[in-house]
């Protein structure tokens, strides 16, 4: 066997061309991967489909799903109104329900993806019993900019929160408009959890 | 026990006395194999403990339903102990039909009459005759009036002939070379010396190669490996509820890792080498044998046999008191004249052929004597041709004849005197005649075989020690031994010296010592226990019985075709036609042997040690085993199987490197399966989380189809293990990296056919449901395709940067683990 080095060295463009193809290769792979990932997410049947295999809702005039995504043994799926509210892009319901194991509680928060711009002017702290457990079901009224970011519309919030077998459920309603709280109480009455493990 | 007088040398014994003792049992009629037996030959190849391994978990994967997974371990082990067997075989009937060629006949006097008949036949009491060129066929005393001359070297191992008269013993298994006379057979069947020395022959011997013994360990190892393996599937059978197909598929898995494949490989090896070697007069009876050969650094010969072809020839003449014409005239008509032809008069007749004159009176040469004489019927003088010390001391040498004979003497040169004297020879009564006149000197040298010179210089060139041990005097053979270029400051030493020495001084000796002469079986068999036991790897050539402890005791049996029977029967290598020259043949095709299974070595050690490291790293990362049981089949069978199949088609013989196999191999092994792993792991991944991401939306992990994740990992594992391949045999200096620069295409083309051939596969159903695989798209064929050359290329890098050599501290190139 020869001393290879000695005869054949690595050139500093060998080292370049070897690096840049090792990056093309890992980017490639990774943003085939981020675009799956988003696509997926996005994929309105996928979202809604998803949300259904956890929680049976109803939305006055129909829904659709807008995010879905089933990682790491959690699931969080955000679905609206078909309707959205007169003369704005906001739907006047969307839904974001939520079933994640203990251990992806910190990574898969369902809060994070509710709407940042509601504030909250009042809220209560009623008894209710979700998924066949009790559990406290937080009711929120208020205001919520709208995606125009300059009107404001009347909105509600309701929060429920539990645990299920090793899992943590959650939704959150969120409704606009003068009827906020009325909607949001029909969603409510018509949520029924879909519990297929303890 | 002595001659029964009663029967008479003329009439020998009747019919009915013959008859009689065979009723008795009393004749030769033993049936003693000529090579080993057909019972030998399986149980040494199909009893041991790898087989027996293999052969456990081909039964277990049948017992559990997976026959197709049973039956491709039990093709891939019987095939090579098959094709092992059926080499043994077909070298043990060759050995067989040249045993009956060589077989003896004998002449035997029975109702006053001679005839010839099988030796089988003898009986107790019979009388035989024996002639000049007669192989003696059973013990007996001589009777009669008859006198003989022994060759016992294929006993003795001394090559000095030995007289015999009335009452002396003979004994079978040695040959009359001149005289006549007749034997009365008083040890006939197993009683025999020939037969007992050959049954004790016949003792199971099986030396294994350094290759080969670190080939057992690893094997041995990754077995231990599995085993551990196999606890750790066992267990998780238990804490993860897996089914039990899982299990087997997991268990059958870790069956693989045992380099089943790498023991066919050197079985083809060592069968390719075998029927090279017949071209080449070599029959291998071990398979090993010619890899072995590649071993040595210790090359022992036996001076008689193997040295010399047993013959002399006339070397050269120096005219005393006539001319060359009257010299070379008188040497003819001698020799062409005697009745007593030995093979100095032979050696002077084919110099000087011419036709006999008539004789009056002869005396016959004898060992004892050393001289014989003449006279012819038209000639009142007589002549003496015999050994000039011994006619020497009748007659005056002028110092000029006395340095040409000392020259000569010193030369390893026999030299003979004529003389002649005018007094009248007398047949009864062989005295030197005070007269006698000096007529010229004759110079002999043993012919040595046919390449000799040549063959001795190669192995010496090639770094091989040769030591010459026989039983003759240490003057004589180390004379041969210059004569056959083994240089002029070769030390001898003597049996009776190295029976005086300590063991410790006997093994200093064993090593020093160029020469060992009159040595006995005894010693010779110490002797190379002695260079063994001091880490050398000794070959021994021999041809008589009394080779026979010493070829048993080294790493490398060698004997001619000319030789025993028994000694052929225990040697590993027959030489046929005592082609002696054929040696370095073999020991290129060793090497070429044994650089073929390095090279498929490090191929199936970047797969068992990639696969090895996958297992934990998918165990780390992710829940599943990366491969299904065929899947890990298939990347052996074209990754690994087909190359390994060729590679030794195509090997070369070339210098071995002096390490030890695995740090051998360190160098290509270790960065490129520790790459190769890294790279397919993340191609796994990367396709694993494709399939994750692929999950019906309501789908939980558990629901992940593994075949796309496993089939893409197949595929770099294929492509990456084909790569490696032009990077093992680089074909151009763009391929040289972690090794020299081969310069051969075929290799290169093999991996490209070898893809070809896997891609068509994949796209075929039958073969792709067999191997449990899936179709991947091509843009999942173009991205591992891309990974592979760009793997390629960084492990190119990593060679010649020698990145790890640097990491590690080592120089992984030259490094020993000793």
């Amino acid at each position: 066997m020869n001393n290879s080095s000695t005869r054949y060295s690595v050139t500093i463009w060998e080292t370049i061309g070897i690096s840049l193809g090792a990056l093309g290769l890992s980017l490639a792979a990774a943003s085939h991967l981020a675009m799956k990932y988003l696509n997926n997410n996005l994929d309105p049947i996928r979202a809604e489909t998803i949300a259904r295999s956890l929680i049976d809702y109803k939305i006055p005039g129909g829904s659709k799903g807008i995010y879905g995504i089933n990682i790491g043994g959690g699931q969080i799926a955000i679905v609206s109104s078909l309707n959205n509210l007169p003369n704005t892009d906001n739907p006047e319901v969307k839904i974001i329900i939520s079933k994640i194991p203990p251990t992806q509680a910190e990574n898969l928060n369902p809060n994070s993806f509710s709407d940042s711009q509601f504030q909250a002017i009042s809220q209560k702290t009623l008894n209710y019993e979700f998924c066949g457990k009790p559990t406290d079901l937080l009711i929120e009224q208020g205001q919520q900019t709208l995606s125009d970011g300059v009107h404001k519309s009347q909105a509600a919030q309701y929060t429920l929160k539990t645990t299920v077998g090793s899992y943590q459920r959650e939704v959150i309603i969120n409704t606009l408009g003068q009827d906020s709280q009325q909607k949001a109480e029909f969603i409510l009455k018509n949520l029924k959890c879909i519990v297929t493990e303890y | 026990m002595s001659y029964d007088s009663n029967f008479s040398v003329n009439s020998g014994l009747t019919s009915q006395e013959v008859a009689e003792r065979r009723a008795a049992g009393q004749d030769n009629n033993t049936h003693l194999q000529s090579s080993r037996s057909y019972r030998q030959i399986l149980s040494e190849n199909l009893f041991t403990f790898v087989n027996g391994v293999f052969f456990l978990i081909s039964l277990v994967m049948i017992r559990l339903g997976r026959i197709s997974d049973g039956v491709l371990v039990v093709i891939v082990i019987f095939g090579g102990v098959l094709v092992n067997i059926y080499q043994e075989i077909w070298a043990k009937q060759k050995l067989d039909r040249i045993a009956l060629l060589n077989r003896p006949t004998a002449t035997v006097v029975r109702d006053g009459q001679e005839i010839n008949i099988d030796p089988n036949l003898i009986v107790l009491d019979d009388i035989l005759t024996v002639r000049a060129g007669d192989q003696i066929v059973v013990d007996g005393e001589i009777v009669g009036q008859g006198k003989i001359e022994v060759d016992e070297s294929l006993l003795t191992g001394e090559s000095d002939l030995i007289p015999k008269k009335a009452g002396d013993q003979i004994y079978s298994g040695t040959f009359c070379v001149s005289g006549l006379a007749h034997y009365q057979a008083q040890k006939v069947g197993i009683e025999t010396v020939a037969y007992r020395l050959m049954a004790s022959a016949r003792t199971f011997r099986r030396v294994l190669t350094s290759l080969q013994k670190e080939i057992n360990l690893l094997i041995r190892i990754f077995i231990l490996l599995a085993c551990f393996l196999w606890i750790l599937v066992a267990i998780s059978f238990l804490s993860l509820n897996l089914s039990l197909n899982d299990v087997v598929q997991k268990a059958a898995v870790v069956a693989g890792l045992v380099p089943a494949g790498l023991l066919l490989a050197i079985t083809l090896s060592y069968g390719l080498g075998a029927v090279r070697m017949l071209g080449q007069d070599v029959l291998i009876q071990q398979a090993n044998a010619v890899e072995s050969l590649s071993d040595i650094n210790i090359l022992c010969l036996d001076k008689t046999g193997t040295l010399t072809a047993n013959t002399i020839k006339l070397n050269s003449i120096y005219p005393l008191t006539i001319s060359q014409e009257q010299l070379i005239g008188l040497l003819a008509d001698y020799n062409a004249s005697t009745k007593t032809p030995n093979k100095t008069s032979e050696a002077i007749q084919m110099a000087y052929p011419t036709s006999p004159r008539q004789l009056s009176q002869e005396i016959a040469f004898t060992s004892a004597r050393k001289w014989s004489a003449l006279s012819f019927a038209d000639d009142s003088a007589s002549y003496y041709l015999g050994a000039p010390e011994i006619l020497g001391k009748s007659l005056n040498l002028e110092p000029k004849a006395i340095n040409w004979i000392n020259d000569s003497t010193q030369e390893g040169l026999r030299v003979l005197l004529m003389s002649r004297s005018n007094q009248t020879l007398l047949e009864n009564s062989p005295q030197l005649p005070l007269d006698l006149e000096p007529l010229g000197l004759v110079c002999f040298s043993d012919q040595l075989r046919p390449q000799v010179k040549e063959t001795l210089t190669g192995f010496t060139q090639a770094g091989i020690v040769i030591k010459v041990i026989s039983g003759d005097n240490p003057t004589t053979v180390a004379a041969i031994a210059k004569q056959a270029g083994l240089g002029s400051d070769i030390q001898a030493i003597s049996g009776p010296q190295l029976a005086e020495l300590e063991d410790s001084q006997f093994d200093q000796a064993a090593q020093n010592y160029t020469i060992f002469g009159r040595i006995t079986p005894e010693q010779k068999a110490k002797l190379v226990k002695s260079l063994r036991s001091n880490g050398n790897h000794v070959a021994m050539i021999g041809d008589g019985v009394n080779d026979i402890p010493s070829l048993k005791q080294a790493d490398l049996a060698i004997s001619m075709e000319s030789g025993s029977k028994a000694t052929r029967s225990v040697a590993d290598i027959v030489l046929l036609k005592d082609s002696f020259g054929s040696l370095p043949h073999t020991f290129l095709e060793g090497q070429r042997i044994r650089n073929a299974i390095l090279d498929v070595m490090k191929l199936f050690l970047v797969r068992i040690v990639c696969i090895t490291l996958l297992i934990f790293a998918t165990g780390l990362v992710t829940e599943g085993f990366p491969l299904q049981n065929k899947q890990s089949a298939v990347v052996t069978l074209i990754g690994i199987g087909f190359p390994t199949m060729l590679i030794p088609l195509w090997a070369k013989p070339g210098a071995r490197s002096n390490r030890s196999l695995i740090p051998a191999t360190l160098n290509f092994v270790l960065p490129s399966s520790i790459t190769l792993t890294l790279v397919s792991l993340l191609v796994y991944l990367t396709f694993l989380v494709v399939a994750i991401l692929d999950l019906p939306a309501t789908a939980s992990l558990a629901n992940i189809d593994h075949s796309i994740p496993r089939s893409a990992l197949v595929c770099i594992l294929i492509v990456g293990e084909l790569l490696l391949i032009p990077f093992l045999k680089p074909p151009t200096t763009a391929w040289v990296a972690g090794e020299t620069l081969d310069g051969d295409w075929r290799y290169s083309i093999m991996s490209a056919v070898l893809l070809v051939i896997y891609f068509l596969g994949v796209s075929i159903g039958p073969f792709r449901h067999f191997f449990e695989l899936s179709p991947l798209s091509p843009m999942s064929y173009l991205f591992i395709g891309l990974v592979g050359l760009e793997w390629a290329l960084i492990l190119r890098a990593i060679w010649r940067s020698r990145f790890f050599d640097k990491f590690l501290g080592v120089d992984l190139t030259t490094s020993s683990w000793h």
